[in-house]
């Protein structure tokens, strides 16, 4: 048993998001997400977000080196919301 | 540069690998996520990049967020990135990043791995002959009250203060017996749980305690009462699945409602972060 790794078809759907998600699963009250009719995961998307964030960072590094872009600067502006929104979740 | 950003291919990283343990045993021909390419190793110094290349169309940022709501798509493409993570983690000593992290180009990438090396090279050093596993407890709250409230000691006592009391308070008290049943059920649920963690705890290099997910997501007729991630050496996995199958048993013997649920190995996904080494 031990050695090989689990296949697809042994675990969940539930459980492959939750472990591939950066901020895993989370239940949100008004979104319901369904497949072949079974409400299947309420999925906070926001925790994509997060991952994301890797990305952004890396950007706000440049960024400084970077004068006057108004992407970067907007992008910064989404992260802040992002990061706000989160952390109030969790 | 900046004209160029959205023309040219985005980078969707999957892991990162030794490269020593990449330059003796070479994987080839595996299709990535954006299925018009093969996934690609970058080997920058000791550490290698697990990846692929995407279209803006797909995974630039602003689509990303809104292809995810797309349940199908996000089902297809988790699994996807779950099953490659399991073909390399057959091979490779593998540290596995989230679902979705991607990078504009290869300069960016290898900057966070110059910035981060030191960092990867312990995790690297930290998961080596090691495997991720899940373990979940669930019992059946409903029936573990009534069970509390039945044969429960410290409910009993609870009952004789009460019929001590004047008539008056006895009102009052009464009506806060059912919060308090509630709350010592819950004690010992969180007992025995802690005490089943603590136990792996011995086995584990490293733990981390998950949140409990509710019935509407489990589909099942129990509730959850233990989500564990845990990083256990290969050579004791043996001995580990022996010991809750034994506590399986004699949660069975004991005809109370624990169950367990052991999914692994997985990639270390729960045991996979550079970036905060040591600050947490």
């Amino acid at each position: 048993m031990a050695g090989e790794s689990l296949q697809t078809k042994d675990v969940s759907l539930l459980d492959v998001l939750d472990a591939v998600l950066e901020k895993g699963v989370v239940l949100k009250g008004d979104l319901t997400i369904s497949i072949a009719g079974i409400d299947l995961v309420y999925l906070d998307l926001r925790i994509l977000l997060a991952s994301v964030e890797t990305l952004i960072q890396a950007q706000e590094k440049s960024a400084s080196n970077t004068v006057g872009d108004g992407r970067l600067e907007s992008r910064r502006e989404i992260t802040k919301e992002v990061r706000e929104e989160v952390e109030s979740h969790t | 540069m900046q004209a160029e950003v959205n023309t040219k291919e985005l980078i969707y990283l999957y892991a990162f690998i030794p490269t020593q343990e990449y330059e003796e045993n070479k994987l080839t021909d595996i299709k990535g996520i954006d299925p018009d390419y093969s996934i690609e190793f970058y080997v920058f110094g000791e550490i290698t990049a697990v990846a692929c290349l995407v279209k803006h169309e797909d995974f630039a940022e602003e689509v990303l967020q809104k292809k995810v709501e797309d349940m199908k798509w996000l089902q297809e493409k988790a699994y996807h990135h779950h099953e490659r993570m399991n073909t390399l983690h057959n091979t490779y000593t593998v540290m596995p990043l989230k679902f979705g992290t991607i990078y504009e180009d290869k300069n960016r990438l290898e900057d966070t791995l110059a910035e981060h090396k030191e960092n990867i090279r312990t995790v690297f050093q930290n998961l080596s002959s090691k495997e991720e596993w899940n373990i979940k407890i669930f019992t059946d709250k409903k029936a573990f009250i009534k069970e509390v409230k039945e044969n429960s000691s410290e409910v009993a006592k609870k009952v004789q203060e009460i019929e001590g009391l004047s008539k008056g308070k006895q009102f009052f008290e009464k009506k806060k017996l059912k919060d308090f049943i509630e709350k010592q059920a819950d004690k010992e649920i969180d007992k025995y749980c802690e005490s089943i963690h603590e136990q792996l705890e011995t086995f584990s290099a490293d733990t981390e305690v998950k949140k409990n997910w509710e019935r509407k997501l489990t589909g099942r007729d129990d509730d959850m009462c233990w989500n564990g991630a845990y990083l256990f050496p290969k050579d004791k996995v043996e001995q580990i699945l022996q010991f809750i199958s034994e506590e399986k048993d004699k949660a069975e013997k004991d005809g109370s409602s624990f169950k367990f649920e052991i999914t692994g190995p997985w990639p270390a996904y729960h045991f996979s972060s550079f970036q905060n080494q040591g600050g947490e």
